[in-house]
């Protein structure tokens, strides 16, 4: 026993003939003491026993007192007995209503409990290999026996109490073993209840830690053998100090962990003042391109204005893309009210059942700022960003709605002035940056006919190309021919057998798919017959005169069968450009490509990778040759590096994707797309037969295309004739009909459906008049241009009236319901030149329909006599609302490459 | 002449002034008397009074002292016929701007901030490049397109300090607090304050003596931009010693830990005077009795704190608290003594109510009222003097001292007499039965120098003069009974005036000490 115990006086009850250990003795400290005495060959194995013997002879205040050895609750016990006038001996039982003093102990000794609680769970739990250390620091007195289950303290841990304890297993060479077990077991858990009962404090510091234990029973008590000093009153008001102080540090760190964990260490004082600047400056940049950005918007804005004023019909002046002004307001407001935040989504919702339009914002910034710390409801943060939105004549009213959505209600007056507008104008293309775009679809083989797989690159590519139009693109349309395979060798040499004067003569081929079998024939039966078709091959690629101009011929022909199509389909402007095109070019490209290191040796070929796809092309053959891969490099390279494109878009079926990708990829590597050129690969998946296989004439063939567009013209007119529309209209007006509506159906059908999948071609459902068909959509349209016809309003009647400014009245639901959809044009258009879904644009149209009927059976537009058949009233205002969904719908046939018909 | 008389049709000739306190601060006692000024001054000629918030610096404006201004305003009494921003102007304002522009009075000039500071600034250089250019460029500032301190606006001005061109438009990237994201120039004061006190139609611009020196500027700007001129008169600013009402000083205070909060009862922010317990009356007099003198004056605060007691003292209603309390047991108590009395809450005018309080053998009385040494002088309880129970009808004799094992008074055991048999005792004193603990927050001066701002009587700065004392809390009790609810005020008999602060619970009721009775404290 060394650390001799002395008395103290500082304990008003227990002080006189007790002995009390100094307190500042730490583990260290009685480690030094114990390897001291060892070296003096002093120290005897302290048995349990032994301890307890020591403490009885010298009278070491032993009693287990009732708690007030923490200084907490012996100040309590004080205060309890001076200002209640109550002595206790529990702390825990006394609390006075009203006292603070007293709340705050009950608070404290609550802590405790948490603590012992999470002591004994430490206790009981399996810890397996690790030797843990638990004490329960509310229990420890001033010696270590009494209370004491397996305790470690070590000098970094500043206990409440001043209390230590160590433990040593019994073994003879205990510096040994000390060692040993210090080093693979340096662990121990402690719960303090000075911690708020909530810190898990583990030690792994193996150099501080002299010793742990195995457990109590074969626990024993190191050495204490130093001569303490005696401990004043003021030592101990100093240690009460010193473990606030420790309390107070241990809580800072744990918010501060607390605020790690959670991700955001955002502005606090942990800043260093470098980081504290450059945030400072960064919100002030980010603030400062808000207003260069709106400052360039407004800019365009008015050159805009100036464009329209000058003639153009792009955009009318003044009519708005709602959605888009929408957004730019929520926007401004989203910026203003969270200045700190990155540019969030307005997510502006245009199919809201509550408002007119939806901003379904507020959440994601709950979520955001929930990231960084702060809590707002969604509520809260919708009132926040109403609150910002500047002014706008477009809005009536905001209001917060359900779990913080804002509803958007537009003014009526401003759609009404926006749709007569439109009327005046014509209907608006949002203004977008014009691009130059080169757009691929269509893409026939020469000698061969077209089939309905080509059908919907054809239909699909061409609505694409009008939309891009209509936005004021500078569009090229090209057909990417296949004019250059080994079938021309013996189609030439076929034709130059069949027609030797083919030179001088043009053969009257009319039937290039019946050449083609022919020839075919024969280069499979006729070796001689293959050779010189061959020979014709290499003689074309050599570009011998004779040979180029047999191969002309035979494309002079195929496309002659092409334009017939084109023609029926309504489909214009595609320009010619095969294959053969580009073999000049893909020497070019191959030799960019290699003297930038862009090919790789594998087993003879030459093949490029591009980060981000699997599929290398093979730009060279192992035997020289060129491959596609080649010839679609070349062409994009051609198309963006001559044609100055900035934008090319793809129509080919899905099954080319991975291909495309790989193109797009290596483009990219080779720096051509470098400057923001978009490149879109429009899939589409594959034209189903009504039995759900692969569209198949009954004999297994492919369909031709042009049987096809037969049997729709003569499906239409049965369709008409059956309607009695025959006895109605003039033969020419049937003719055109029965076209347009055959035509308008088949491509109608085939936009309507999500292109990347697969469609079921059937007749009979594109010719339907209900349900979204072209049938039901141009029917629909001739109904409505008839109203004006029967309230004998001309066309030039309607457009004075809204040039003179008749007020469009949106006061009936329906009006409103329509004129909302007749306004979400420019919205939609602009959707679909973001993912090139065009079926988007004929849903919208399906819309519009159907809402029109809704409007049209509410609202009289026109009242008439019953009995003579009069004209009585005409509504003025609805008849402009006729004319608007008119306009507009002709503008998306327009966009669909559909013919309209006057009557059907 | 022809403003003047679109300003006659629009007012009719009635008053109008306006209160601007800029929103980037808590209000203070120096604004007490701006806002009684305006308000008082409109109220006075059957006029009105705007408030409107000078919110033209971004920078340090912040919801709370927009909410903060407003409920201060009304607190003492003043309701605003209308409440605006000067924010509300920025487009008038940067149209006029442009106007100035053009008549060639304003240029957009490239000196740092650092250049033109000091009373000999170098002219500008730019001050004569030609309008369309300053145009462009104060398009390009307006648009974001000039860093940040690359430009301001100034206006072609001499001021009376002979300060040249005061700057009117200064670019910050900051968003404004209502106007958003929509500007990144924001007018000066210089600018603004003139303009719009002629937007709202100002009939008496009234400011500190400090604006002085802006008054040829204010008039030349109005006539520049050519629009009605309203008169700015000037009247000297409110400084109260032992006090510092500076925000960023108070700022300091606060992260020193030497105060609480803005309102800090030591504080003389009106937020921290309302927590004091200062009635707005009592302010409002305060403010009307410096009236309106051109004169700069440093009042001391025992001048309001004394406007406070005369209002307190006939509003508050008087009930009894004991501070230092010191249990009393009477031992021969009757057993018909009444177990609650009644008690006037104003004895001098008992016709204004009662309250009930509580009364038995157990009570406690102030441990300053008992001496175990007899005194001369000293007229109240000691072992051999007898003292009166104030409204409890008796007078208590000292029967023995209870002390504990260190010698430490613990009780008195007293014997009771009626007043009406008992020797006329020389001193009444308070007590109570059954009471309740409540805290008592005891606040004194919070400097130690009239002026702990000035060097020559502070030499250590303003923090060094904190008084550590300034504040105690006492755990005293006060009759079971007692309700009140926060901002509730009273006097606590024969100790001082006390109101209920905030931090007041159901359970635990929490007082300031408002102000003592007297001026002078502790009476013995």
């Amino acid at each position: 026993m060394g650390f001799h115990p002395v008395p103290h006086h500082y304990r008003y009850q227990h002080a006189p003939h007790r002995l009390y250990l100094p307190t500042d003795v730490t583990v260290q400290l009685m480690y030094d003491d114990y390897m001291l005495a060892a070296r003096r060959g002093e120290v005897q194995p302290c048995t349990r026993e032994r301890y307890r013997q020591t403490v009885r002879r010298m009278n070491i205040a032993n009693t287990r007192l009732s708690g007030e050895e923490c200084s907490k609750c012996f100040a309590h016990v004080q205060h309890v007995a001076e200002a209640h006038g109550v002595i206790i001996t529990e702390p825990a039982r006394y609390t006075a209503d009203g006292c603070a003093c007293c709340d705050a102990h009950h608070a404290h000794l609550q802590m405790a409990s948490e603590a012992r609680r999470r002591y004994r769970e430490d206790a009981e739990r399996e810890w397996g290999e690790e030797i843990v250390a638990t004490g329960d620091m509310m229990r420890v007195t001033m010696l270590p026996i009494l209370p004491l289950k397996e305790c470690i303290f070590t000098p970094r841990l500043i206990a409440y109490n001043e209390t230590f304890a160590i433990a040593m297993p019994e073994n003879k060479d205990r510096k040994r073993k000390r060692r040993t077990l210090h080093r693979q077991h340096n662990c121990c858990v402690l719960w303090h209840e000075g911690v708020s009962a909530n810190v898990q404090v583990k030690l792994m510091d193996g150099t501080n830690m002299p010793a742990v234990t195995d457990g109590i029973s074969r626990s024993r008590l190191a050495t204490l053998s130093k001569a303490g000093n005696t401990m004043s009153a003021e030592q101990l008001e100093q240690y009460n100090r010193r473990a606030e102080q420790a309390e107070e540090e241990i809580r800072q760190l744990h918010s501060t962990l607390q605020k790690l964990l959670s991700g955001s260490a955002s502005s606090n004082d942990t800043d260093s003042e470098e980081v504290a600047r450059l945030r400072a400056e960064n919100q002030k940049l980010r603030y400062r391109v808000g207003i260069l950005r709106r400052a360039t918007e407004e800019e365009q804005a008015k050159s805009g204005g100036a464009h329209s004023k000058t003639g153009s019909t792009a955009m009318a002046g003044g009519v708005q893309c709602l959605f888009v002004a929408l957004s730019e307001l929520f926007s401004a407001a989203i910026r203003a009210a969270f200045p700190d935040m990155d540019e969030v989504a307005t997510a502006i919702n245009s199919n809201s059942r509550f408002g007119d339009y939806q901003c379904n914002a507020a959440l994601p910034i709950v979520k955001r700022l929930k990231d960084k710390g702060v809590k707002m409801s969604p509520r809260d943060v919708a009132q926040k960003i109403i609150d910002c939105v500047p002014s706008s004549p477009l809005v009536e009213r905001l209001e917060v709605a359900g779990a913080g959505f804002i509803n958007v209600f537009v003014n009526k007056t401003f759609a009404a002035e926006q749709l007569r507008l439109m009327i005046v104008g014509g209907v608006p293309a949002p203004t977008v940056p014009r691009r130059r775009v080169v757009i691929d679809y269509s893409s026939p083989n020469i000698a061969k006919e077209m089939h309905v797989g080509h059908l919907r690159s054809t239909i699909i590519g061409d609505s694409i190309a009008r939309l891009l139009d209509f936005l004021g693109h500078d569009v090229l349309r090209i057909n990417h021919l296949g004019d250059w395979g080994t079938q021309f060798g013996m189609l030439i040499a076929h034709l130059a057998d069949k027609f030797p004067n083919f030179r001088t003569e043009t053969p009257p081929i009319t039937d290039l798919q019946a050449f083609y079998k022919e020839s075919k024939k024969r280069f499979d039966e006729d070796e001689a017959f293959k050779k010189r078709a061959y020979d014709c091959v290499v003689r074309l690629q050599s570009y011998e005169e004779d040979i180029i101009k047999a191969w002309k011929l035979i494309c002079a022909v195929s496309e002659r069968e092409f334009e017939k199509i084109y023609e029926r389909l309504n489909v214009h402007g595609l320009v010619p450009r095969g294959e053969s095109f580009y073999q000049s070019r893909m020497q070019g490209v191959v030799q960019q490509l290699t003297e930038a290191g862009f090919l790789e040796e594998d087993d003879g070929r030459k093949i490029m990778f591009a980060p981000g796809c699997d599929l290398p092309l093979t730009v060279v053959k192992s035997d020289g040759g060129f491959t596609y891969d080649t010839s679609d490099m070349a062409a994009l390279r051609q198309r963006i590096q001559e044609e100055r494109a900035d934008w090319l878009i793809y129509v080919v079926d899905a099954g080319q994707g991975a291909h495309l990708q790989s193109v797009f990829a290596c483009a990219r590597r080779a720096g051509w797309l470098d400057g923001g050129v978009r490149c879109d690969h429009v899939g589409f998946g594959v034209v189903l037969g009504e039995d759900k296989k692969k569209f198949k004439t009954r004999s297994g063939d492919t369909v031709r295309l042009v049987d096809l567009l037969d049997e729709g013209v003569r499906r239409a007119q049965e369709k008409l004739r059956e309607k009695g529309r025959d006895q109605e209209l003039t033969a020419d007006e049937l003719r055109e009909a029965q076209e347009n509506v055959a035509y308008g159906c088949i491509k109608y059908a085939d936009l309507s459906h999500n292109r990347n999948h697969e469609y079921v071609f059937s007749f009979d459902k594109m010719l339907d008049d209900r349900g979204n068909t072209a049938a039901y959509l141009l029917y629909a349209l001739t109904r409505i241009r008839s109203i004006s016809r029967r309230a004998q309003v001309t066309p030039e009647q309607l457009l004075e009236a809204a040039r003179a400014g008749t007020a469009i009245q949106l006061l009936h639901e329906k009006e409103w319901k329509l004129a909302r959809v007749l306004l979400r044009f420019p919205e939609v258009v602009v959707r679909v030149t973001e993912d090139l879904f065009i079926h988007s644009l004929c849903d919208y149209l399906y819309e519009l329909s159907t809402t029109f009927t809704e409007f049209y059976d509410n609202c009289y537009c026109v009242e008439k006599d019953r009995q003579t058949g009069e004209v009585v009233n005409v509504n003025m205002s609805r008849m402009l609302l006729c004319e608007a969904t008119a306009q507009v719908m002709t503008r998306c046939f327009d966009i669909l490459g559909i013919k309209t018909v006057q009557k059907m | 002449m022809k403003h003047m008389e679109n300003h006659l049709k629009q007012t009719k000739g009635q008053v109008r002034t306006r209160f601007p306190p800029e929103p980037n601060g808590i209000l203070h006692i120096g604004h007490a008397k701006a806002i009684n000024i305006n308000f008082g001054y409109a109220a006075a000629h059957n006029g009105i009074c705007f408030l409107r918030y000078d919110d033209t610096n971004p920078e340090k404006e912040e919801e709370k002292f927009f909410v903060g201004i407003l409920d201060m305003v009304k607190w003492l009494g003043y309701t605003p016929y209308d409440i605006t921003h000067s924010s509300d102007y920025f487009d008038q304002l940067y149209e006029w701007a442009c106007e100035l522009i053009n008549k060639g009075l304003a240029y957009v000039c490239h000196q740092k901030a650092e250049e033109v500071k000091g009373i000999n600034a170098p002219p500008s250089p730019w001050r004569d490049r030609p309008a369309a250019e300053s145009l462009q460029l104060f398009h390009d500032m307006k648009n974001g397109k000039i860093d940040e301190g690359a430009a301001t606006l100034r206006l072609k001005v001499t001021l009376e300090e002979g300060k040249q061109d005061p700057v009117a438009y200064r670019i910050k990237f900051v968003p404004h607090h209502r106007t958003g994201d929509r500007w990144c120039v924001y007018p000066t004061y210089d600018y603004t304050h003139c303009l719009c006190d002629s937007l709202e139609n100002i009939t008496h611009s009234l400011c500190t003596k400090e604006f002085q020196a802006r008054r040829s500027s204010y008039y030349w700007l109005c006539n520049a931009v050519d629009i009605y001129c309203p008169v700015q008169w000037e009247y000297g600013r409110l400084n109260m010693s032992y006090a510092v009402v500076s925000k960023r000083k108070i700022a300091k205070l606060i992260t020193e830990g030497l105060v609480a909060d803005w309102d800090d009862p030591r504080l003389f922010t009106l937020t921290a005077l309302r927590r004091r317990g200062f009635p707005p009356q009592a302010i409002n007099n305060f403010c009307a009795k410096l009236g309106l003198t051109g004169a700069q004056i440093v009042i001391d605060p025992e001048m309001l704190e004394s406007e406070v007691r005369d209002v307190l003292n006939v509003s508050a209603p008087r009930v009894m608290a004991v501070l230092e309390p010191l249990k009393v047991t009477i031992t021969n108590l009757p057993s018909d003594a009444p177990a609650q009395l009644e008690v006037p809450d104003f004895p001098s005018e008992p016709q204004r109510g009662a309250h009930r309080v509580a009364f038995g053998s157990e009570i406690y009385i102030e441990a300053s009222d008992y001496r175990a040494a007899e005194e001369k002088g000293y007229r109240r309880l000691t072992p051999g003097q007898s003292v009166g129970l104030r409204h409890a009808g008796f007078v208590i004799q000292l029967e023995r001292e209870v002390r504990d094992a260190s010698g430490a008074l613990t009780e008195l055991r007293v014997t009771c007499q009626p007043v009406a048999t008992a020797a006329k005792p020389k001193a009444f004193i308070h007590w109570v039965a059954s009471p309740r603990p409540c805290e008592v927050r005891l606040y004194d001066r919070l400097f130690r120098h009239k002026n702990p701002e000035d060097a020559a009587e502070v030499p250590g700065g303003f923090l060094s003069d904190v008084n550590p004392d300034s504040r105690t809390v006492v755990t005293a009790l006060i009759d079971g009974g007692l309700r009140a609810k926060v901002y509730d005020k009273f006097q606590f008999e024969r100790v001082g005036f006390f109101s209920v602060d905030p931090d007041a619970t159901e359970q635990k009721l929490v007082f300031n000490r408002t102000v003592t009775l007297k001026e002078d404290t502790g009476k013995n």
